[in-house]
């Protein structure tokens, strides 16, 4: 234990003899000279102490997301174009969750999922929406909300027509902002002859 | 009062313990298995064993516990003439033994189960109804992709198949890649899910499963959509139509064995190490054009929409021309001098068809594209079938009933 | 026989085990306690009238022994489960019909889970009512409101386990919430750049983007050992800091703990048991349809005491009801301790009494007014909340009265507008204001400047003020503004006839109903008295408490009042959102899709 009086006296007279005798001044000295070596090794120690444990939690964290997935494609080819009728078809809705909609001028795509929390959306043919049967959603033919909670339009995939004339939907590619989910690689243009 | 109290509790609770054991210890299945041992004598019993009885079938990710009741399945000599201690008739076990095929794959209903409702698959979210009587025929399909070499065991299924492309249910219909798009894809019909059909069940009484979803459906047509007619509408709504599917009649038979049918149309995905695969459409050779158009005619469902022979009488809400799909009796003065045009409509399809109302909404039933679906040369043949078609005598009433739009249906709840 | 008891309990072995002999005097009744592990949680003597069961009625000690149960048959359970997608709901099955008291315990399992919900949030109730968590035990409340949530959140992490539809959609649900948090999540507001599907809050809640055997295992893995092992350390922290705290009730003899306390438990114990037993023999757990992300069932109704929750999702974007209103409920919740100030009422059920408030005379709890109405009011809300979504909740989210049959062919068109975002601001604006006190030193200087009934007037001044803005924020959009869907979707070119001839906006369907009938000079002067009494109201509400609100200010100070009167608006401000939707078709009042910025 080092008297806590009379220890800083010769420290400073240490450190002022140094620069007297022109020794260019040591990092540890310094070191020393601010903190006092058992508390820059405490205060250190602790550091080090810290640094790791959030290193180690923030990796742990990170382990938490997988690189890999198990999970299906996000792109499928979905038969060719004239099998298609005018309206919104539901036959990929089951394996691929996706409803393909021709109109005279085209095609889209529209992604099966609720933009509110995510429930898959029931296509009513009379009434001509999509009702979301978790809170109410209600959807018209273009997508945009015409009812309930959500506060986004359905999510339009890209559709594109793939080499062997088959239709190509792409899930990944997503698109809801009236304005863009009608152009590019959001709508495919087909006409019906 | 707290001694009553504490001896009142632990006697309660000594007593349910008791009630839930005897519950959970007194099966449905002890009684059927007690039953049954009771008419064996000592040399009859040995080698049986008693308990939950099951089929591990790890191919078919399924358990079957069938033969925990149906003791005598595969024990004839044992069998007694009552359910469910009846033996499996016929020779179908030798061809398909249980210990490799189960039971549910053929008979649908719940192999995990053990007790006879749940099994059965008449209970709330067990969506595999038992396939009773002869529907069972319709799980053949599932691996005999060549039904016709088993025809002898399946008439129903076979007949439904006919029935099927008799009446013309491919022209709206497909069933993988054939048919068309009209209407819904029949493909995993017989594998719907119920919540799916919430909307249907709750037009037709109970029991709600799929069995009787596609009876009702293909006996009254309309009566699970009836739509909902312009004076019954909210103020500013959009007129809703029954739905299109045309009435074709059908005997008490034909439903049952197009019921058949359409329940083998499923998801289901069997090993390869199962399943038969079909084997190639005979080609058939034609006396002449017509016949061959014929052919073509009745083969892509022409007559669901216009008729046997083309003589009309299909009921098509608010379509020009009096509401009806046009008859083709007079093809060729329409398009005598223009058999091209004749083709483009065929090919090209006419969608939506012309409405008589602008203010009602789309006919539902419209003339879809065939280009892709129908060859060349059978569209020519076609072609000339049609043109043909003015030499006839327009068939008369009987022959062709004319589309019972408005039948009352019979027992809407 | 007594020999051979007599030679045992001369036994070493026996002696090793039991430090004292068994016979009841004051001595073995000490060392009974502290000579138990166990039984150490408890002191040796305790007040007479803290353990009377109408003061604490046994809630936090069955709710305790429910967490017993739940890992009793829990780890039963355990050993026929297996947590993959193909084989979990086999196994469910299974239980019921291949394991021996398999289902039993299934159902023992699910049901003490739902009690001990309810326990939990009821021993909250009792604790506050009985002003059990004031100094010195704020921390103590903290700790309990953490426990209530790792309860909730061991619900949903078990919901997901049977693999059924019901499962599966409520976890879709529940995950979707976490894709909506802000900065975290990759749908919801302030998103941060690099946040996508592939590492948001979501991802890493259900081990990818899509539901399948990667969550089923996270959530197994957090429901039978992350969650318990945390609720385990807070319960022990909890249950010591109830010993060193000591009791809120403190009067009455002293008595023995055993065998005055550990009877008691002991019959409470049981009691719960037999109940338990009953409802496992007379219900089943429910099992629906194996889990399929194609069909959705309609209506998805998450467990029960979500349905509040689900409840509130309709009426604000996912962002707002899903994270930012429960982070607020658990927050203000674990604020109360540090905010109520009032020493009044520790250890003692809230009295109700008639008394003043601000002009008339109102039946209210008479020693803490403000904290136990507004507490009451949210756990009532909160119960509300899960009625309307329990039973007043159909096909399509669709509302149908309880008496109403459920119909999936309802040809219902929900017309919902929202208020223009202008108007929504200085609804906003004027609700918030509202909550503004006049200090002590204000009021002092407007007395000394205008007289002594300058305050008063001042403070009713704006009350009324804000009431007549709000009021006019509400209806002269709904009145007046051009629909902004038109002509696109509505064939009514104003919100009011938008509204008005809709179904679901009754108050607008009234006015217009006046408009229509009786002209539209005389309707719409008829709508404007409506406004000017509504504000008017509004108003005096204000009045009437502006005076209740300048001394809880002056009580508070700044920062716990803010936090007090930002909680109290907040909640109000959602019963009065709700209320605009159901009665006036109001969608949200201020809409920023782009930052999905909807309430």
């Amino acid at each position: 234990m080092a008297d806590p009086v009379a220890a800083p006296a010769p420290m400073a007279g240490a450190a002022a003899s140094g620069t007297a005798a022109g020794r260019p001044q040591g990092l540890w000295e310094r070191l020393e000279q601010r903190f006092g070596r058992r508390e820059f090794l405490l205060k250190s120690g602790w550091g080090f102490f810290w640094l790791f444990l959030g290193g180690w939690l923030l990796s742990n964290l990170r382990f938490l997301f997988p690189n890999v997935l198990y999970e299906a494609s996000l792109a499928f080819k979905a038969g060719k174009p004239d099998e298609y009728p005018l309206g919104i078809s539901e036959k990929w809705k089951k394996l691929q969750r996706v409803w393909i909609v021709r109109t005279p001028q085209g095609f889209y795509a529209y992604w099966a999922r609720c933009t509110h929390l995510g429930c898959t959306p029931n296509w009513f043919d009379a009434e001509g929406r999509f009702k979301c049967p978790c809170h109410g959603s209600n959807f018209n033919p273009d997508g945009d909300v015409i009812a309930g909670p959500a506060p986004k339009p359905l999510w339009r995939c890209a559709i594109t027509l793939a080499d062997d004339g088959q239709l190509f939907v792409d899930k990944g590619r997503l698109e809801n902002r009236p304005g863009a989910r009608e152009q590019g690689e959001f709508f495919l243009p087909y006409a019906a002859a | 009062m707290k001694r009553v109290l504490f001896t009142v509790l632990t006697g309660a609770l000594t007593a349910l313990f008791v009630l839930a054991l005897a519950k959970d210890t007194n099966r449905e299945w002890t009684r059927y298995q007690r039953k049954f041992l009771g008419t064996l004598d000592r040399a009859e019993r040995r080698g049986l064993r008693g308990g939950i009885q099951q089929i591990l079938l790890d191919d078919l990710n399924r358990v079957d516990r069938c033969t925990t009741c149906h003791v005598a399945v595969d024990k004839p000599q044992l069998a007694l003439a009552e359910e469910p201690f009846k033996a499996h008739p016929g020779k179908l076990l030798d061809w398909h033994p249980p210990e490799t095929f189960g039971c549910t794959v053929c008979h649908g209903g719940q192999g995990i189960a053990s007790e006879a409702k749940a099994a059965h698959g008449d209970v709330p979210h067990w969506e595999e109804p038992l396939l009773r009587g002869p529907l069972v025929q319709a799980s053949c399909r599932s691996c005999h992709g060549n039904v016709e070499a088993i025809a002898e065991h399946v008439p129903l299924l076979i007949k439904g198949m006919t029935l099927f492309e008799e009446k013309g249910c491919y022209g709206c219909h497909a069933v993988k890649d054939f048919g068309q798009t009209v209407s819904q894809d029949l493909t995993e019909v017989g594998s719907k899910s119920y919540l799916l059909l919430e909307a249907d069940f709750e037009m037709m009484r109970p029991p709600h499963d799929r069995i009787h979803w596609l009876k009702r459906k293909l006996a009254h047509p309309r009566t699970l959509n009836p739509g909902v007619p312009q004076d019954r509408l909210p103020e500013g709504e959009e007129e809703v139509f029954p739905s299109a599917m045309p009435h074709v009649g059908l005997a008490e038979d034909e439903i049952e064995a197009l019921t058949t049918y359409l329940l083998s149309l499923t998801d289901a995905d069997y090993p390869a190490s199962y399943v038969t695969p079909p084997g190639p459409r005979p080609a058939v050779a034609y006396a002449s054009p017509i016949e061959h158009g014929r052919a073509v005619f009745e083969r892509y469902g022409c007559t669901a929409c216009h008729g046997p022979g083309g003589s009309g009488g299909r009921m098509n809400f608010n379509a020009g021309l009096g509401q009806e799909v046009p008859p083709l009796l007079y093809v060729k003065a329409y398009y005598g001098n223009n058999v091209e045009a004749l083709k483009t409509v065929i090919r090209e399809g006419r969608q939506p068809a012309p409405r008589q109302d602008v203010t009602r909404p789309n006919p539902p039933l419209y003339m879809p594209a065939w280009k892709d679906r129908i060859s060349e040369e059978d569209l020519d043949a076609l072609v000339a079938y049609l043109l043909s078609l003015h030499d006839r005598v327009a068939p008369s009433a009987e022959s062709a009933p004319a589309d019972v739009a408005s039948a009352p249906p019979a027992d809407v709840p | 026989m007594t020999s051979v008891k007599q030679y045992v309990k001369k036994t070493k072995v026996w002696k090793s085990i039991f430090r004292h002999d068994f016979a009841d005097s004051p001595r073995t009744r000490l060392q009974r306690i502290f000579g138990n592990v166990f039984l150490h949680l408890h002191p040796v003597r305790i007040a007479k009238d803290a353990i009377r069961v109408t003061y604490t009625w046994g809630l936090g000690g069955i709710s305790f022994y429910l967490f017993l149960v739940l890992t009793v048959t829990g780890i039963l359970l355990m050993f026929y489960y297996r947590p993959a997608s193909a084989l979990a709901y086999r196994d469910i099955k299974d239980l019921s019909f291949a394991v021996t008291l398999g289902g039993f315990l299934r159902n023992m399992h699910r049901w003490a889970a739902h009690l001990m919900v309810v326990t939990v949030i009821f021993h909250m109730v009792r604790v506050f009512l009985t002003g059990a968590y004031k100094p010195p035990r704020e921390y103590n409340w903290v700790v309990g409101v953490l426990l209530l949530v790792m309860t909730l959140f061991l619900s949903y992490t078990g919901y997901l386990l049977p693999w059924d539809q019901l499962a599966l959609w409520a976890v879709t649900v529940g995950a979707q919430m976490a894709a909506n948090s802000p900065l975290l999540g990759n749908e919801g507001p302030f998103m941060l750049p690099f946040i996508s599907t592939q590492n948001d809050a979501r991802f890493v809640l259900v081990g990818g983007t899509v539901i399948n055997d990667a969550t089923l295992i996270r959530f197994y893995v957090l429901h039978c050992i992350a969650v318990p092992f945390l609720f385990t350390i807070f319960l022990a922290v909890h249950l010591w800091r109830v010993r060193k705290d000591s009791f809120s009730l403190q009067t009455g003899e002293k008595v023995d703990v055993w065998p005055h306390l550990v009877s008691r438990e002991f019959v409470a114990a049981l009691l719960v048991t037999v109940i338990l037993f009953v409802w496992s023999i007379v219900m089943e757990a429910p099992l629906e349809a194996e889990a399929n992300l194609n069909v959705t069932p309609n209506p998805s109704k998450a467990p029960w005491y979500f349905l509040g929750l689900q409840e509130l999702l309709v009426y604000f974007d996912p962002w707002i009801a899903g994270v930012v209103l429960p982070t607020l409920i658990i927050v203000g919740l674990m604020a109360i301790p540090y905010v109520d100030t009032n020493p009044k009422g520790v250890g003692v059920w809230a009295r109700m009494g008639w008394q003043r408030v601000g002009p008339t005379r109102l039946w209210v709890p008479t020693e803490r007014p403000f904290a136990v109405s507004v507490f009451m009011l949210g756990v009532i809300m909160w119960f509300v909340l899960i009625f309307i979504g329990t039973y007043d909740r159909g096909p399509n989210w669709e509302w149908y009265w309880p008496w109403e049959p459920w119909s999936y062919r309802r040809l219902t068109k929900m017309t919902l507008k929202n208020l223009p975002n202008l108007w929504g601001l200085v609804l906003l604006g004027a609700y918030f204001l509202s909550g503004t006190p006049v200090p002590k030193p204000v009021r002092d200087q407007m007395a000394a400047r205008g007289g002594p009934k300058a305050p008063g007037l001042a403070s009713a001044a704006l009350h009324v003020g804000l009431g007549l803005v709000i009021a006019a924020a509400i209806f002269i959009p709904l009145l007046t503004a051009p629909d902004p869907d038109y002509p696109a979707r509505s064939r009514y070119p104003t919100l009011f006839e938008s509204l008005g001839r809709s179904v679901n906006a009754p108050m607008v369907s009234l006015l217009y109903g006046w408009v229509k009938h009786v002209g539209p000079a005389a309707g719409y002067a008829m709508s404007g008295l409506v406004v000017l009494a509504f504000g008017g109201a509004l108003g005096a509400l204000g009045i009437a408490f502006g005076k209740f609100k300048d001394r809880l200010y002056d009580e508070l100070g700044l920062i716990k009042y803010s936090v007090v009167m930002a909680l109290f608006l907040m909640m109000m401000g959602v019963l009065g959102k709700i209320m605009l939707r159901l009665l006036f078709g109001v969608k949200y009042v201020f809409s920023l899709p782009q930052f999905n910025f909807n309430i």
